[in-house]
């Protein structure tokens, strides 16, 4: 069965290429430049595939944990805009006082603890309010970029820039985290990512917590009946998440970038998203999903140059796969045959029940009384 | 407090209405409808591409009213009949909105990230014209047609949804899928007639963008308004509630764009956070007004 999945999931993720390339061949981009561009990332440029897969692997995590354990966290993005900002903000500020190892430590400490306060806002929102975590944190990434733009522009602008500065000032070699070779794009990041990966995979594997997590995921309300507290799992899940994300956007700005740009960030939380559901909410398809988009970026920022490729194929890419990735469903339901029109699935399972005027709501209502959370 | 700063109340206040009057029906069809940002990306940028090339305004606002319904009609497709869920269906459409729309306006301008349109503008009333309003001049001056198409369309949406049978089927789909299964209705033409309403609402509301007070499309010129049309949407169920919200944003909008051009030494991104924060404090209350409705027990079970 596992394998009868991962199968059909590669299935859809060739088709999804397929249909890529045939939108670039309509519209008259060259194919073959970019296959090479894509295979080069392999070879020779590995260094620049290695760049990109670091923040996708650690968001790609970030969106698996989310998703898997039903926070839908849709606003990685802004998390990682807000990672990225609070560890400029450290290195800035006190890169100076400290000594240089402890400061990247502590932005990469306060990176994650914007990130999973941002996350955590929009929790709390769905713990005392009840409001949809979905759309709180969409509207919340506008929010966390125009935060950074407003550090950019005022506190964190360098001297003399007159209120209109696109970054800020170059952040101190020695902040700078360090690259796996002496010159080279990707940094420690990477092995950073990689470990992440494992523990994520422990966790799920081996911990209780990970197994209240997963429970909760595919079954808000047996897990409640059974005993396992669904406001910390959430709570729980809500802030790992934004806590990755936070980290993704401290090895941006520290990594990478050595600055904090105003929109220093293309988008990487809805790759990761999308890393985590094509890669099936499983570990390891994150780090070969997370690969594979690390190839395309590093493949668009090339041929943006060299070809006059537009990077932003790559986008349209992404979202092409993600649906056909997602749609081996498709399969499995038509086998099943069509009896009922099946409440139940697709649209029907999340958060609209949130939205809409009434709440068909069939709990087990006795028993769950006595148990107070 | 003059009637030009309610003149510009309407002009914002317009593409999130009709783009909340959009998201509304789809809600209440049952249906979390997350793709509306991209939907009105697209007709934005179908509207400004088509009106670059032909110069014809009714030409690039059906161009963004296609646009937007082909779009919705993938989603719904992927959603009912691929099954896959909607959220990430919502995802994957603003994903592919945003990067399709970037890439076609590179590929048009050679480089360039904005779209800036000559000719094929909305028709405005101009200063003239206003005059023979009298006292309403400052209210109309500069307003496209399709303001007052907004306006007219909180009453034919809540015409369609309370007095219509597909509106019923419609209302009956959110509540209960079997129950309208089971009535003999026929579900997939109620999504059909959501698809399009949706479709249609979304693409005018993307033509206003682009072709009204900015007359250009940039690359990611909705930022967010969708999902704050959304929140307009959730507020209540009913037409009133999501008019009355998309007035507050458009007001505040209205509000921020005064800010800005008075000069207070306000910085210009906090201005711009205020319609999110806002919207963010009104889905709070509202849904907070709507929880204390539901018991403890019900409360704890936290679920989806």
């Amino acid at each position: 069965m596992r394998a009868r999945e991962a199968g059909l999931r590669i299935l859809g993720l060739c088709l999804g290429l397929l249909i890529s390339s045939l939108v670039m061949v309509l519209t008259g981009n060259d194919l073959a430049g970019f296959v090479a561009a894509f295979v080069d990332g392999l070879g020779p440029n590995l260094d620049s595939t290695l760049r990109w897969y670091a923040p996708l692997l650690l968001a790609g995590l970030a969106g698996l944990i989310a998703f898997r354990d039903g926070a839908l966290n849709l606003g990685l993005d802004g998390q990682v805009y807000v990672g990225g900002a609070a560890s400029a903000v450290v290195a800035l500020w006190w890169g100076a006082s400290l000594p240089p190892a402890l400061t990247v430590v502590a932005a990469c400490v306060a990176a994650v603890v914007a990130g999973a306060l941002v996350a955590g806002a929009a929790a709390a929102m769905r713990i005392l309010f009840g409001t949809p975590e979905v759309i709180t944190t969409l509207v919340m990434n506008p929010l966390c970029a125009l935060a950074v733009t407003l550090l950019v522009t005022g506190p964190l602008a360098p001297e003399g820039g007159g209120g209109n500065t696109e970054s800020s000032e170059v952040i101190p070699a020695d902040l700078w985290l360090p690259p796996l070779m002496p010159g080279s794009l990707s940094t420690i990041a990477v092995g950073i990512a990689l470990i992440t990966a494992l523990l994520v995979a422990v966790y799920y594997r081996y911990t209780v917590w990970g197994f209240e997590s997963t429970v909760f995921g595919s079954a808000p309300e047996f897990a409640f009946a059974v005993g396992i507290p669904n406001r910390r799992v959430f709570v729980r899940a809500m802030l790992t998440s934004g806590g990755l994300a936070g980290l993704v956007g401290a090895a941006e700005v520290l990594g990478v970038q050595h600055r904090l740009a105003k929109s220093f960030n293309p988008g990487i939380g809805f790759d990761g998203i999308a890393v985590a559901l094509v890669g099936g909410l499983t570990v390891f398809g994150a780090v070969a999903v997370a690969l594979l988009f690390a190839l395309l970026r590093q493949a668009g920022e090339i041929c943006q140059i060299t070809l006059g490729i537009p990077a932003e194929l790559v986008d349209v890419i992404v979202a092409i796969v993600l649906l056909t990735t997602s749609a081996h469903v498709v399969i499995r339901w038509r086998r099943r045959g069509r009896g009922s029109p099946g409440p139940g699935t697709g649209a029907t399972t999340s958060p609209q029940n949130a939205t809409a005027s009434a709440e068909p709501i069939e709990i087990a209502r006795q028993g769950s009384a006595e148990r107070s959370h | 407090m003059d009637l030009q700063f309610f003149g510009s109340i309407l002009t914002s206040t317009t593409p999130i209405l009709f783009a909340a009057l959009g998201a509304l029906v789809c809600f209440r069809s049952g249906f979390f409808n997350i793709a509306i940002e991209g939907q009105m990306l697209v007709a934005a940028f179908a509207a400004a591409a088509v009106a670059v090339t032909t110069g014809n305004a009714a030409l690039s606002v059906l161009a963004g009213v296609l646009a937007s319904t082909a779009l919705g009609v993938l989603v719904t497709v992927a959603t009912y009949w691929a099954r896959i869920d909607a959220i990430v269906v919502g995802v994957a459409a603003n994903l592919m909105a945003a990067g399709v729309t970037a890439l076609m306006v590179r590929e048009i301008t050679g480089g360039s990230s904005s779209l800036v349109i000559e000719a094929g503008r909305l028709p405005r009333v101009d200063a003239a014209a206003a005059a023979d309003w009298g006292p309403l001049a400052g209210l109309v001056r500069g307003q496209t047609p399709l303001v007052p198409a907004a306006l007219v369309s909180i009453v034919v949406v809540w015409w369609i949804l309370n007095r219509t049978r597909t509106g019923l089927g419609i209302r009956a789909l959110g509540e209960s899928e079997l129950a309208v299964w089971s009535s003999g209705m026929s579900i997939p033409g109620i999504r059909a007639a959501t698809t399009l309403i949706c479709g249609v609402l979304c693409g005018l509301s993307g033509a206003q963008l682009a072709l009204g007070p900015a007359t250009s499309f940039s690359v990611g010129m909705t930022n967010g308004r969708g999902f704050t049309a959304m929140i307009a949407a959730m507020i209540g169920a009913g037409v009133v509630a999501t008019a009355l919200g998309c007035v507050l944003f458009g007001l505040v909008d209205a509000v921020g764009l005064r800010i800005q051009l008075a000069d207070t030494g306000m910085p210009q991104a906090a201005v711009q956070a205020i319609p999110y924060v806002l919207a963010l404090i009104v889905l709070c209350t509202a849904s907070a007004l709507r929880l204390r409705g539901t018991d403890r027990v019900r409360r704890a079970v936290l679920r989806h």
